[in-house]
């Protein structure tokens, strides 16, 4: 397994922890990009100056963890790159081949992400010409990129199709004291996992106890035994017991 | 006669006026720079009309006090009626525009700063001027402050304070607008013709001057179709954004009606929604197909084209798209744009850009000939950061010149000739904004070779600790290279000042915005139409290729106080530094004049650039390696080898490049 861990500026805290909760795949793309460039930096930060953490977990899945020092939120989403480490830097490659019919080279075969490629990709999602309704509008920008990266579509497409495996953990007492006011507290129980962030797919899933960022990990990595959900009527009356102590 | 430009009369002339008026006209070219308005009645506010304005002259100055001038001794009464009148109105005026909390009841600066006198024989401006000179800081701000509303040159007054603030930062954030003569002449006189063209170079108020032109027209004109358009779409979405807030502090009632009656957007749109580009809108309204641009289909093809299919409508049925239409930026544009907006006009065209922002623009003596105004006083920039952004643009202080201008040219861009044989000084008159400030031991310009970030963090401290009301965003970074080591340094920057100062950034290249309270960080390409109280610009090397200089000039006269110059090598720094010292130190350029020769040659290199820049890169590519001889078979290896960091229109270390690795590829 290889893992890497790197560590958020406080100042830099809300470029990965949102005030606003993520609802779209264009702020998972802007996260990832901010991401990148983090990673590509890899600044040593003094302890009273970390803010969070970002741990790159890789082993078959591969994925970032998002760990905030403040808050009890986690959450995870995949790095759909290979990273090498070179002495104390990072370098981080998109691997082609699968929209090629032909493998040119073995070096033709990886784009390098640069950070002017990371910013182009996220100056083309913060622009209107993304939000435009006429197609040819739309890759105006991209054919400018291209005309200094030739990568960039391909890269661009890459992020736009990935599956992100948007998953978070919370810790929410704000919200679960007001449900539990309501009596509605399995609909927002104290501990609990997001599963994707728009609001037509996302859904919780209640744990009984707090976890750690590592249980985070631990639950994520395939190489490791999985957990079961255990049916809700027979825990049900002992949470609230528990909850309620 | 054309005036200068810091002289503005709105009176028609008449027999009892003409006299005094050209008294007060000679005076003013005695005094060039003096800014002197006379009216008879409030501009800008077209309702105020008085019995006596014919017989009485107002004359403004700033330090001076207001002065009615009676032109009929005989009718002392009417004179006086006709004072009181006016201070009713201008009380009404200041109330309209929240100056009243500033300035106070007209009682009261009725007698501090409204004076009468006869106009007779004996009357001498000079003698006029001294007498009512204004010594109190604080009275010449509010004369100030009661001279823009008689003049129209309304102030946010959220912005202004009334006395006068202790830094010089705040001094000029704070100074009160006045416009000069050239700019009042653009906004009030109408012109015989069509199409109006102004000149002006960056910093001199184009886009505000057509802000005001727009409320003019809007205010005073019922069901119109008006566009204000620019070429690039970042600009044209802070124009939108500005029109209603400068709508909303000049009062004015009329609610805007977008889309219906104006229409503020960039010069193409998309197919989908005619609102959103002034082409689209226009293939729309006449049903003519829309075409796109690419790498084959150039602007000025589709413009042309678009006149064409509108050329065929017969003129019984023809319409015209919009009443007036208002053109920033013009110098984006090829001339097929002002042609087709001159056809779908009903009204007027007013087209404002600058001709110099490219220094090395060839026949600029024409165009310059068929300008209508001309603004040549930059308000933005510190004359003397100007006058040394010009300097190293056109290489002035080096051996060899890379470009040379006319004297007709010198002058519309603001310059003043003093000639001792060959050796020159360029001077530029002081303007108002930079009065008073005492910036004489204030380096507004600097030039140093930059050892490490930490320098650049330094600088920032300095500039933060002599100014202790300093906020993220009046400071502007910009690097001026191209390739990807920008990026690269524009992130660790970040994480520097972040650390440092816990400022946040904004890394204009990817939000395309201004931000507030972020420090602003950008490549070349985001800073059009911006201004910052400090610009720091970081470049590699001063090179010697024209669009790097022309880069530049433009990023360093980016600067309202203190532009920094920070180069990795030390490369002729020192010639720059020299001349620096003499801008400092006399207020002028000082160089030698090409020989004719030099200056044909000049012309010759800027003629052959010209051609390049309409080529596409690979063409470019081309020609080079049919310079050089390179067998077409092995020019594929070339390209797939050239480094991002030589993908721009510069030729010799293109050159350079393919020369090295010849031996490696063929």
């Amino acid at each position: 397994m290889k893992k890497f861990e790197f560590n958020i500026h406080k100042g830099q805290i809300e470029k990965f922890f949102p005030k606003e909760r993520i609802k779209t795949k264009a702020q998972i793309i802007e996260i990832l990009m901010e991401s990148l460039q983090l990673i590509l930096q890899n600044n040593t930060i003094p302890e009273e100056k970390i803010g969070g953490t970002i741990t790159l977990v890789v082993e078959r899945m591969s994925r970032l963890f998002f760990t905030s020092k403040k808050d009890k939120k986690i959450y995870s989403i995949v790095f759909p790159f290979f990273i090498e480490r070179i002495d104390n830097s990072f370098v981080v490659k998109l691997q082609k081949f699968e929209y090629l019919d032909y493998i040119e080279s073995e070096n033709n075969n990886f784009i390098e992400i640069d950070y002017q490629l990371i910013s182009n990709v996220l100056s083309f999602i913060k622009c209107d010409n993304f939000k435009e309704q006429c197609s040819l509008d739309f890759i105006v920008p991209i054919d400018e990129y291209e005309q200094y990266d030739k990568n960039f579509w391909i890269f661009l497409r890459e992020l736009l199709l990935m599956e992100d495996g948007y998953i978070r953990y919370d810790y929410d007492e704000k919200n679960y004291k007001k449900a539990l006011e309501n009596g509605e507290q399995h609909l927002h129980p104290l501990n609990h996992y997001d599963l994707f962030y728009s609001s037509n797919a996302t859904f919780k899933i209640g744990l009984l106890d707090e976890i750690s960022s590592n249980d985070v990990i631990e639950f994520l990595n395939i190489r490791k035994e999985c957990q079961y959900l255990v049916n809700f009527s027979n825990i049900k009356d002992k949470n609230v017991q528990k909850n309620n102590v | 006669m054309k005036e200068h430009s810091l002289f503005y009369s709105h009176i028609e002339e008449n027999d009892y006026n003409k006299e005094a008026i050209k008294k007060i006209r000679d005076y003013s070219i005695q005094n060039p720079n003096e800014q002197i308005y006379l009216v008879n009645s409030p501009l800008g506010e077209k309702k105020y009309k008085y019995d006596y304005q014919e017989k009485a002259i107002i004359l403004l100055s700033p330090k001076h006090k207001i002065i009615f001038l009676n032109l009929d001794y005989n009718l002392q009464d009417e004179f006086e009626e006709f004072v009181d009148e006016f201070i009713e109105d201008l009380g009404s005026i200041s109330d309209k525009y929240n100056y009243k909390q500033f300035i106070g009841r007209p009682k009261k600066w009725k007698n501090e700063l409204i004076v009468k006198e006869s106009a007779n024989n004996e009357f001498d401006v000079k003698l006029l001027f001294d007498k009512y000179k204004i010594e109190d800081k604080n009275l010449r701000r509010k004369n100030e402050l009661i001279i823009s509303l008689i003049t129209g040159s309304i102030n946010d007054i959220k912005n202004i304070t009334l006395e006068e603030p202790d830094t010089i930062l705040e001094k000029i954030k704070n100074k009160i607008i006045l416009f000069d003569g050239e700019q009042t002449r653009f906004i009030y006189k109408i012109l015989n013709k069509k199409i109006v063209y102004i000149q002006g170079l960056s910093g001199t108020g184009k886009t505000e001057l057509l802000l005001h032109k727009l409320r003019e027209i809007y205010v005073n004109t019922d069901n119109t179709k008006i566009f204000f358009t620019c070429h690039n779409v970042a600009l044209a979405n802070t124009l939108r954004q500005r029109v209603p807030e400068f709508f909303d502090f000049m009062k004015v009632e009329k609610q805007i009606e977008w889309n219906k009656r104006l229409w503020v957007n960039h010069a193409w749109g998309s197919v989908s929604n005619k609102n959103s580009g002034f082409y689209s809108y226009i293939c729309d309204f006449y049903n003519i197909p829309f075409s796109r641009w690419s790498k084959t289909t150039s602007y000025k093809d589709i413009f042309k084209k678009a006149l064409e299919e509108i050329e065929k409508i017969l003129d019984e049925e023809f319409e015209y798209a919009f009443d007036y239409i208002l053109i920033d930026e013009s110098q984006d544009f090829p001339k097929e744009f002002f042609q087709l907006c001159e056809k779908v006009a009903k009204e007027k065209v007013f087209v404002a850009g600058d001709i110099f922002q490219d220094i090395f623009e060839a026949n600029i003596e024409d165009r310059v000939a068929n300008v209508d105004f001309v603004l040549n006083r930059c308000y933005r920039t510190d004359p003397r950061t100007l006058m040394f952004a010009h300097s190293i643009g056109m290489g002035l202080f080096e051996e060899k010149k890379l470009n040379w201008l006319s004297d007709i040219e010198w002058n519309a861009s603001g310059y003043i000739i003093k000639r001792n044989d060959k050796k020159i000084c360029l001077y530029r008159e002081p303007i108002r904004r930079f009065e008073d400030l005492e910036i004489e031991n204030y380096k507004s310009m600097i030039i140093q070779k930059l050892e490490t970030y930490e320098q650049i963090l330094d600088i920032i401290e300095n500039i933060k600790q002599n100014n202790p009301t300093l906020k993220p965003d009046d400071i502007a970074i910009i690097n001026i290279e191209d390739g990807k080591g920008v990026y690269e340094f524009f992130n660790n920057l970040e994480f520097m000042i972040m650390d440092r100062f816990e400022w946040k950034v904004n890394k204009a290249y990817e939000t395309k915005e201004k931000i507030k309270d972020m420090v602003f960080l950008t490549n070349k390409n985001n800073v059009k139409g911006l201004e910052f109280p400090f610009v720091l610009c970081i470049g590699d090397k001063i090179k010697d290729s024209y669009k790097y200089r022309n880069t530049l000039y433009t990023m360093l006269t980016r600067s309202f106080l203190q532009s920094y110059l920070l180069l990795l090598d030390d490369y002729k720094i020192k010639e720059q530094e020299k001349g620096l010292e003499i801008i400092q130190k006399n207020k002028c350029i000082r160089t030698t004049e090409p020989t004719d020769e030099e200056k044909q040659e000049i012309k010759r290199t800027i003629i052959k650039l010209k051609e390049e820049k309409n080529i596409s890169f690979d063409e470019f590519l081309t020609q080079i390696f049919n310079e050089l001889k390179i067998d077409s078979k092995c020019r594929k290896e070339f390209l797939k080898a050239l480094p991002d960091k030589l993908r721009v229109f510069e030729k010799e270390p293109i050159i350079e490049f393919i020369k090295i690795n010849k031996k490696y590829y063929c």
